[in-house]
């Protein structure tokens, strides 16, 4: 009982570290917005803010995913550096400085007036009157991304071992973040070529992750070798067997039930 | 090829205390060409070993009163007291499942498989024996595939058996895949239960099948002849030899030598020096056994006791003699890495920290480690001791790690870049190598 | 029934009845490297991204709620709490 007692409220404490970063980041975002609507008087400064922002936490999401590839990538031995232990902790890192700065994006989106996505397209898909369909395929991947990073977080509290098929599929996340990107975001030729290089880069190291062959598959090729029985009449007969192995079809081996036959 | 060897110390007729009347010799490599002792038929063994007495019901105590007495333990390397073996699978009922485990991983090793060929009837009588203390009714001989050679003498000696009317309970016949690891027992007891011949991590030693799974027994095929000895003979008959396979360059020899034999005699007899000189080292006991200079060896006694106060052990019964014109890293490098490509891909320092080690050996033995990878490697060995779900890495550091020692003049001298160019080497026997 | 002296002379044997530890099962682990995030404090990783997992017993209640996120959240389940 004071087991499950303890375990939530591990649990209570992950979420409240994770709405205290959130909401000071949210806080935050909103001071810088206010600041320099109001010393700048620039009406463009919150949006401009906002691009700023949205590039820097896609970039982080790049570097957070090719750590996570980098981590379950079949030649991760032969890596020296950065080491193991600091490839996991960079992970986890850049997972809560992401977060970060896709709350600034959305907060100073969602309070520009002049934007025109307002805090109800920022959650709802389709909710922005602003270009929707981009601002859909970014709201899908802020859930997206969420579920994948809370469930890690809480991962043996509450998600258990959900959290494992729910990562794997959290890079759908980042291609939507992609398309939001190159749907909404392109404005100059530069950012055109960051977003091909990136995502291109990321492709490659998913492709080279998921058809390099695993260890896993090298245990399934040694056990695919099976044990064989030789009956035994076939070696014990006159005629010796010399260099040749015998012709007989070994039978494979199962473990059998001599109590009942006895 | 028909070089015929007499024991060190055993009389030359045969007597019912020994395994061997005479050295086997048999080439460098497989199991498939033995001179030097013939096979011993049913009659034969009777009239030299005796005809063996039940181990059914209350004689099962005996039994494990006389394994007892006279300190058997697992020849199949570790060394593990029988008796205590046989009491923890007896502690689960009887009925388990008793196996022979012929397959002698070690490609060096060949006291198994000279057994098999040469003493079937003591190695299935003391399976039949061990069978009945265990009360049961499913006995295996475990061999690798292509030891036909052996497959044929039990055969034969089964199916004599049965002619001359021996009530033995069932015993089978079967072949584990042709690699280093099929001898592990984990992997000897995953495969009767359906799985794969591969190791598996077991959390309580003392009960390695799984649960609800029925209980087996595994005993080396030394072993086991060693049982048999004492239910054809008796404590007071057993005399307390080993079983030792001498590596030379052209051939292999296998001999019984009893606690008064230093194992200076045993290369004087047994191993041809490729330059007439003695040897630099001795590995003792297989490729994950240990490295022995040659002038600590030559006085040390072939007893267990003794051994283990040298931090060594006789193992899986492996003396492999390194010529003085080899050179110990290049040859440890080249075992480190034929182990690392044995392993059973399960374990992570396993299959990532020995390959990385086995690199570093390399490197080492070239003559081209850098200062940090000597630190690596030290790292890394540390890393991976212990870790494996089987011993396999453990015996590989072991190995290198001793090699370290015996060769350390060697280490200074390839650290700073000069080989040793040694003109021999390749000195054990790999599988796969030409 | 008594057919065997030795079954009955024979004690069963028991894995050690110490403290509470936690275990890991080297040939399932696939070196996914939450356990070492979940509990920092009894696992770290080697060179490789594997596991080494503290033998010592679990000391306090921290160590073994971290024990338990680990082996909850282990996608290979190569993790037990043992004793």
């Amino acid at each position: 009982m004071s087991r499950d007692l303890s375990r939530l409220r591990t649990a209570g404490l992950g979420a409240g570290l994770v709405v205290l970063v959130t909401g000071s980041a949210a806080l935050t975002s909103w001071c810088i917005g206010v600041a320099i609507g109001s010393v700048a008087g620039d009406r463009m400064a919150p949006w401009i803010l906002a691009r700023a922002a949205g590039i820097t936490s896609y970039l982080l999401l790049v570097a957070l995913t090719l750590f996570g590839l980098v981590l379950s990538h079949p030649y991760r031995a032969r890596w020296r550096r950065p080491s193991a232990a600091t490839r996991i902790r960079a992970h986890v890192s850049l997972s809560v400085f992401t977060l970060v700065f896709t709350v600034l994006h959305i907060v100073v989106l969602a309070t520009d007036k002049y934007a025109g996505v307002g805090w109800w397209g920022t959650f709802v898909p389709l909710g922005s009157t602003y270009r929707p369909l981009p601002v859909t395929l970014g709201v899908i991947a802020l859930w997206a991304g969420l579920a994948a990073g809370l469930t890690a977080a809480l991962a043996g509290r509450i998600s258990r071992r959900a959290w494992w098929p729910i990562h794997k599929v959290a890079i759908v996340s980042l291609v939507l973040v992609w398309l939001h990107g190159i749907l909404a975001g392109i404005d100059t030729p530069v950012l055109l070529a960051m977003y091909v290089v990136t995502g291109g880069l990321v492709v490659f190291v998913a492709v080279s992750r998921y058809t390099t062959s695993t260890t896993r598959a090298e245990v399934a090729e040694l056990a695919a070798v099976r044990a064989t029985q030789v009956p035994v009449a076939h070696l014990a007969g006159p005629a010796p067997v010399e260099t040749a192995r015998p012709a007989a079809e070994p039978v494979s081996v199962e473990p059998r039930d001599v109590r009942s036959g006895a | 090829m028909s070089v015929h060897l007499r024991l060190v110390e055993t009389p030359a007729v045969a007597t019912a205390t020994g395994l061997l009347d005479g050295a086997a010799v048999l080439s460098r490599r497989g199991t498939e060409s033995l001179s030097g002792v013939a096979p011993q038929d049913l009659d034969a063994h009777r009239a030299v070993f005796g005809v063996r007495r039940s181990a059914a019901g209350d004689a099962a105590e005996a039994l494990l009163a006389a394994i007892d007495e006279v300190h058997l333990t697992g020849r199949g390397g570790g060394h593990f007291p029988t008796a205590v073996k046989w009491r923890s699978v007896l502690a689960h009922g009887l009925g388990a499942t008793v196996v022979v485990n012929g397959a002698e991983g070690e490609p060096g090793s060949a006291k198994d498989a000279v057994l098999l060929q040469t003493r079937p009837h003591l190695v299935l009588d003391g399976l039949v024996a061990a069978m009945e203390a265990m009360g049961s009714t499913d006995g295996v001989v475990w061999l690798h595939d292509g030891a036909w050679a052996s497959a044929r003498s039990i055969s034969r000696a089964l199916a004599e058996r049965a002619t001359a009317g021996l009530a033995d309970p069932p015993i089978r016949v079967v072949l584990a895949p042709d690699r280093y690891l099929s001898g592990e027992a984990t992997g000897i007891i995953r495969t009767l239960e359906g799985g794969p011949t591969l190791p598996r991590f077991v959390e309580d030693p003392a009960r390695p099948w799984s649960e609800g799974a029925r209980s087996v027994l595994v005993n080396n095929a030394e072993t086991m002849a060693r049982v048999g000895l004492l239910v054809t003979g008796s404590a007071a008959t057993y005399r307390p030899t080993s079983l030792l396979t001498v590596v030379s360059a052209g051939h292999r020899v296998v001999l019984e030598v009893g606690p008064a034999t230093t194992l200076g005699e045993v290369v004087d007899r047994a191993w041809s020096s490729p330059d007439g000189r003695p040897p630099q080292a001795l590995l003792l006991g297989g490729y994950g056994g240990s490295w022995v200079s040659w002038d600590v060896a030559r006085e040390l006694h072939v007893d267990a006791d003794e051994l283990r106060r040298h931090g060594l052990s006789v193992g899986a019964g492996l003396v492999g003699p390194l010529p003085a014109t080899a050179c110990g890293l290049e040859e440890s490098a080249r075992l480190v890495r034929y182990l690392a490509g044995q392993s059973a891909r399960q374990c992570g320092p396993c299959v990532f920290g020995l390959v990385a080690v086995a690199d570093l050996a390399s490197d080492l033995s070239a003559g081209r480690l850098t200062p940090s990878g000597r630190r690596r490697l030290g790292r890394f060995m540390g890393e991976i001791s212990g870790r494996g779900a089987c011993r396999h890495p453990d015996g590989a550091l072991r190995m290198l790690a001793s090699a370290l020692t015996v060769f350390g003049d060697d280490v200074h001298r390839h650290r700073r870049g000069r080989t040793c160019d040694a003109p021999t080497f390749a000195v054990l026997p790999v599988p796969g190598e030409s | 029934m008594s057919r065997h002296a030795a079954v009955r002379e024979a004690r069963p044997a028991r894995p050690s009845t110490g403290d509470a530890a936690l275990r890991i099962d080297p040939s399932v682990c696939d070196g996914v490297g939450i356990c070492a995030h979940l509990a920092a404090d009894l696992i770290t990783v080697d060179s490789w991204g594997y596991p080494i997992v503290r033998a010592e017993p679990l000391r306090s209640g921290s160590e073994r709620r971290q024990a338990e996120a680990a082996v909850a959240a282990c996608p290979r389940k190569a993790l037990r709490i043992t004793g």
